[in-house]
């Protein structure tokens, strides 16, 4: 773009030059043919001498045009400048002395004696001109060439200050009225006139001279005369007769009566000049003006300035920032506002009393304004002047105005002006003002807040930096915007990366901070950056911290525990566990918690799934600790007779760490005794079948136990179950052959299916004495036969029955009885008590029975005496069968309690029998035991 | 549909109700047992203030749930000790819960401290057998506890009571004197000593014996039943009409065997 426009101006400079070369080399050129053309003239008359004469001194005219702007643009010494022409001038003199040599009053010696002056004239060189002129003067013949030379001659004086002698000339010289320069010979003859102090007759001359200028023929020389004339009024005093003047012939009114006003401003006339600035107002037009208004309010500044009218002044400067200027007016009126305004701040700095801390409002107030304007005037130095308007604030000790303002400069920083960066001088003055005010909390934290986050954002990487970013940082702490405080910290961290120590104290504060203001989930985040290497803290710091957290976050939930509400805790817990914000360990320890709660509240299947989530996110080592607490729970849910809540925890358990077979014992055995306490008996097997991988070897004792457990509760098939599960058989040989032998008995002959399964187990452990049950089994049956038998053979007493036939039959039957009580003392002989009881029992019966048999016996005989006698024997044998039997029972009463036999298969042979036949009233133990229940 | 929940309920408690047996109460004084069990007390000395084992004392009116609620919540300050232990256990066995018991009992075994404390260990785990019907097992931890404390009354009684069942009346008779010589007014030994003589056919020293037992007991169906037996025996049919007429008719056991006695007497 800059390159394009060089390109355009220098095309357009190119084009302009080489237009004025071409003239200058056509004029040259016209010169030079015309000089060539002359000079092949060998004998040249007068008149082309002359003519030569004359086209030697344009070319010195032409050289001169050149050279002048070459001594103009480069500036080079007149001599050097101008050497060309010098030197056209010398041979163009020599050449016109030549000539007047050869023809001393020739009717050209007047013209080349007047251009001989004016060439010299503009190389003021020495006094020749004069010379030349008054030889012209002596040598004119003509009436226009002597005009001309008195015009030269009145100019010469007029420049060199000869003003009497140049008043006597223009007053003839301006007696020509045809001359074209008329208007330029009154304005000298004015200015002559002038200096002459004949200000009036001067005035009168500019006056027509102005005049003239407007009619045709006449050179114009408006704009030089009215700005002679605007002086001359002054000087005169005759301010209203150039009012007048002006009012009556110049057409453009404004400009002359804003010159005329800069005029009479300049000499002192504040009314006149307000008088002319109201004219100039007056004409100017508000749209088209805007140039010419611009200066207006400029040159006022200065006026009003120059005439200390304050409120005016502040009044054109407010109102100069709302017009429209170019830049250079702009310029102009920045420096001239800067100037007033620094003058103003200098003296109002000096006045201001630090002893006494006043000073006028209105002064501060006023200064504020001119700033004010500065910075519509130039909005790009805006941080500068809002800078000085501080200072000047914090200079008479408003501080709290300063403090806003300097935060204004900093808000407007430019970093392009890098003149212009005020920013650590307004920081650094904001420090020292609110160190100075006693402000309040609020106040000094938004003031130190600004500061301190302006300066970090300035310089992050700064020495000082160091120490702001604590303060910052407690700061907003101690205010409880954590969020800002821990921006500040990761910008501390970032940009000052070996201060990790100090970072890592102010991180520790606000970890205590935030846990004494209970500050839970914030702790939480803090925590998942440590995990992250933050700062590097120490596995031990980061666990310490993820302990404490963990304590915040349950505590209200125990304390929901501690009174019972367990929804409540474990929704608690379980929010806990689901909030992804914090550490794993911590939301395992929840879930565990979760389920401790669910533990308690019975509900087992949701706590396992609890246990099960917690575990999930344990690593090993905490899984490892959860161990024992788990076991603690465990037990303590037995023991708080949840039974079957703690054989879910010690399956948990035992599942979970089956390789620790050592350890999984006391587990294993809590769990069979939990399991049984409930009679669960089916899990009882499932734990001994399947958890046994778990521990070394299942302890006998414990297979004992369960085996009593089950022989007591009459589960015989699962008795026998788990002795063949786990070959147990030679291990309780001793026990188990005692069970079999009292499961015999109980079934004997009560269930003879199961008598002879338990008779045939009984076999694989004591085969001699299954035996003899056998062998004495089979001798009861036939003892039972003989019975039967013996009921069935009793005498039949018919007719025909003689008491020899009675005698023979009955001895028979005592024949019969003896082999039933030789078979009884066999059975009895074998010892076994259960069925010696039964055996006495039907002996007893037997005899008894027997006894009453007899007596029944009649026989057919008529005879009296006979009837008696058998009577007594059949009673007398009655008698001693009777007492036999009572003996059996006695017996049987004996060997029962000899060897107290519990037995309830005595009917006649017990001893109450006569009681119980009638009905069974003996207690009920198993109904009414007596607890112990006393120390 | 309401009808027949509720009939199915009525079922349930009538069910219910001809199972369970009256609990035998007696007079403070009268209760031989009143240092070691709380299972004869009366209400009244049940809900005395006073009374150290209060929820022994719930347990023994049927709170089962409210007793073992509160010994839960004493886990902590009381897990050490027997007595806790030896409530809870008894508390099950109470209700009828033995496995639990026997649980508890073996936890309260880890605690005992003296012979005592193992006496009452031994004679509560022969009840659980008992309640099972395990008379031998019984027998064997009666006769422990007695070898532990010679002094304890309660495995004495209770092992009586199964020599009576098994018409072991010498062994019996051996431990009831020993009984009444500790308590002669105990209502329970002189019921049971007045069967056994009852059963020895010792009818004159029955009846003395039953009437060493104040009058007001005497319609409690146990009393009653036996009285009645011994009256019948002697062939005052009359008498033994007269008693099982006054008495209570509660225990379903009893009741049925009355209803013999009357037979037997109207034949």
């Amino acid at each position: 773009m800059n390159f394009f426009l060089l390109l355009i101006i220098s095309t357009s400079l190119f084009a302009s030059e080489s237009f004025e070369k071409k003239r200058w080399n056509h004029i040259n050129n016209l010169i030079s043919k015309e000089m060539k053309t002359i000079n092949q003239v060998k004998k040249k008359p007068l008149s082309l001498q002359y003519r030569l004469f004359e086209l030697m001194s344009e070319r010195i005219k032409l050289h001169k045009e050149k050279e002048n702007k070459a001594f103009i643009i480069k500036k080079l010494p007149r001599k050097i400048a101008f050497k060309k022409s010098l030197s056209l001038l010398k041979e163009t003199n020599r050449y016109g002395h030549s000539i007047l040599k050869k023809y001393p009053n020739s009717r050209y010696t007047a013209a080349i004696y007047y251009t001989m002056a004016l060439n010299i004239r503009d190389y003021s060189l020495n006094k020749s001109e004069y010379s030349y002129l008054i030889k012209a003067l002596n040598h004119s013949k003509s009436s226009h060439l002597n005009h001309l030379i008195r015009t030269s001659l009145a100019e010469y004086h007029y420049n060199k200050k000869n003003y009497k002698k140049a008043v006597r000339l223009y007053s003839k010289v301006i007696r020509k009225r045809n001359d074209e320069w008329l208007t330029k010979n009154l304005f000298n003859y004015g200015w002559c006139l002038f200096k002459t102090k004949k200000f009036n007759l001067a005035i009168d001359y500019l006056e027509e001279s102005y005049n003239l200028s407007k009619a045709p023929g006449y050179i114009n020389v408006e704009e030089q005369v009215m700005n002679s004339l605007i002086s001359f009024y002054v000087f005169a005093k005759d301010v209203p007769r150039g009012i007048k003047f002006i009012s009556s012939n110049v057409d453009v009114k404004k400009n002359a009566f804003f010159k005329f006003a800069k005029k009479t401003a300049s000499k002192g006339f504040y009314k006149e000049t307000e008088q002319l600035l109201n004219l100039v107002y007056n004409e100017v037009d508000s749209k088209k003006d805007i140039e010419l208004l611009g200066d207006i309010s400029l040159f006022e500044i200065d006026f009003y300035q120059q005439f200390n009218q304050n409120k005016k002044l502040l009044s054109i400067a407010s109102k100069i920032k709302t017009q429209k200027l170019n830049d250079y007016q702009k310029e102009d009126a920045i420096t001239k506002i800067s100037n007033i305004v620094g003058n103003r701040q200098v003296i109002f700095k000096k006045n201001y009393s630090k002893h006494e801390k006043t000073f006028n409002e209105d002064k501060l107030d006023e200064i504020i304004q001119y700033f004010s304007i500065l910075i519509k005037l130039d909005k790009v130095n805006e941080t500068k002047y809002q800078y000085f308007i501080a200072e000047t604030q914090y200079g008479v000790e408003s501080y709290l105005d300063s403090i806003s303002t300097y935060k204004k400069s900093i808000a407007t920083h430019n970093p392009k002006i890098k003149e212009n960066d005020f920013r650590e001088k307004s920081l650094d003055a904001i420090f020292a003002a609110i160190s100075a005010l006693e402000l309040k909390d609020k106040d000094l934290f938004n003031h130190l807040e600004y500061a301190y986050t302006k300066y970090l954002d300035f310089w992050p990487k700064s020495k000082k930096s160091n120490d702001i970013y604590p303060r910052l940082f407690l700061m907003y702490l101690k205010n409880k915007d954590y969020q800002k405080s821990s921006v500040v910290l990761d910008r501390f961290v970032k940009n000052h990366k070996k201060l990790k120590s100090k970072q890592k104290e102010l991180l520790k504060q606000k970890i205590d901070f935030l846990i004494s203001n209970n500050e839970i989930e914030l702790f939480a985040k803090i925590i998942r950056k440590l995990e992250n290497n933050f700062l590097r803290f120490s596995k031990n710091e980061i666990k310490k911290s993820k302990t404490i957290l963990a304590n915040l976050l349950f505590n209200k939930y125990k304390i929901m525990d501690q009174e019972k509400k367990y929804d409540d805790s474990f929704k608690g817990y379980q929010s806990i566990y689901f909030s992804e914000n914090y550490p794993m360990s911590i939301r395992a320890d929840a879930a565990f918690n979760a389920a401790m709660i669910k533990t308690k509240s019975q509900d087992n299947t949701n706590a396992i799934k609890w246990y099960k989530k917690a575990f999930a996110k344990y690593n090993k080592k905490e899984k490892s600790k959860k161990r024992t607490f788990l076991e603690k729970m465990a037990l303590r849910t037995q023991l708080q007779h949840n039974f079957l809540a703690s054989t879910h925890l010690h399956k948990f358990i035992i599942n979970h760490f089956c390789h620790e077979k050592e350890k999984n014992l006391p587990l294993f055995k809590n769990l069979i005794y939990a399991d049984m306490a409930n009679d669960y008996i089916m899990k009882v097997n499932f734990s001994f079948s399947h958890l046994n991988k778990c521990i070394n070897e299942i302890p006998s004792t414990l297979h004992e136990e369960y085996l009593t457990y089950l022989i007591d509760n009459q589960h015989e098939a699962q008795y026998f179950s788990h002795i063949s599960q786990y070959k147990l058989k030679h291990k309780f040989s001793d026990s188990i052959k005692q069970n079999i032998e009292d499961l015999v008995w109980k079934y004997y002959r009560k269930d003879y299916g199961k008598q002879a399964r338990y008779l045939k187990k009984l076999k694989l452990y004591d085969k001699k004495l299954a035996k003899k049950i056998n062998k004495t089994h089979f001798t009861l049956n036939k003892f039972n036969d003989a019975i039967d038998a013996f009921y069935k053979s009793k005498i039949q007493i018919t007719s025909k029955m003689t008491p020899e036939i009675f005698n023979k039959k009955l001895e028979q039957r005592f024949k019969s009885l003896g082999s039933i009580v030789t078979m009884s003392d066999s059975i009895l002989s074998n010892g076994l008590a259960h069925i010696s009881v039964i055996t006495m029992d039907q002996i007893t019966q037997l005899t008894d029975n027997f006894s009453k048999e007899i007596m029944q016996y009649e026989l057919p005989i008529k005879d009296q005496e006979f009837q008696k006698q058998f009577k007594n024997q059949m009673k007398q044998i009655s008698f001693n069968i009777h007492g036999q039997s009572i003996q059996y029972k006695k017996n049987s009463q004996k060997l029962v309690e000899k060897y107290q036999i519990l037995t309830n298969k005595r009917t006649v042979s017990h001893q109450a029998w006569e009681v119980l036949n009638i009905s069974d009233i003996r207690p009920q133990p198993a109904m009414s035991g007596m607890t112990f229940d006393l120390e | 549909m309401k009808f027949i929940l509720t009939l199915i309920t009525l079922l349930t408690l009538v069910g219910c109700a001809s199972k369970s047996r009256p609990r035998k109460t007696v007079e403070y004084s009268l209760d031989g047992l009143r240092q070691e069990s709380l299972k004869r007390y009366k209400i009244k000395h049940l809900d005395n203030k006073n009374l150290k084992n209060k929820n022994l004392a719930q347990c023994h009116k049927g709170q089962y749930n409210e007793a073992l609620t509160d010994l839960k919540s004493q886990i902590d300050s009381k897990s050490n000790k027997f007595n806790y232990w030896n409530q809870i256990s008894t508390c099950y066995i109470l209700k009828k819960e033995y496995s639990k018991a026997e649980y508890f009992l073996k936890l309260a075994n880890s605690f005992t401290k003296s012979k005592k404390h193992h006496a009452i260990i031994l004679n509560n785990f022969g009840v659980i057998n008992l309640e099972k019907q395990n008379y031998q097992k019984a027998i064997d931890y009666f006769k422990a506890a007695i070898d532990k404390d010679k002094y304890a009354l309660t495995p004495k009684y209770n092992l009586s009571q199964i020599f009576l069942k098994f018409g072991l009346y010498k062994n019996s008779e051996k431990i009831l004197n020993e009984l009444l010589r500790a308590e002669n007014k105990d209502i329970d030994f002189l019921n049971s000593y007045a069967h056994l003589k009852l059963m020895q056919k010792k009818y004159n020293l029955a009846l003395k014996t039953f009437y060493q037992i104040p009058t007001e007991y005497h319609s409690r169906d146990d009393i009653a039943t036996n009285l009645a037996m011994t009256y019948l025996m002697m062939n005052k049919r009359t008498k033994a009409k007269e008693i099982i007429d006054n008495a209570k008719k509660q225990d379903p056991h009893y009741i049925e065997a009355q209803e013999k006695i009357i037979l037997n007497i109207n034949s």
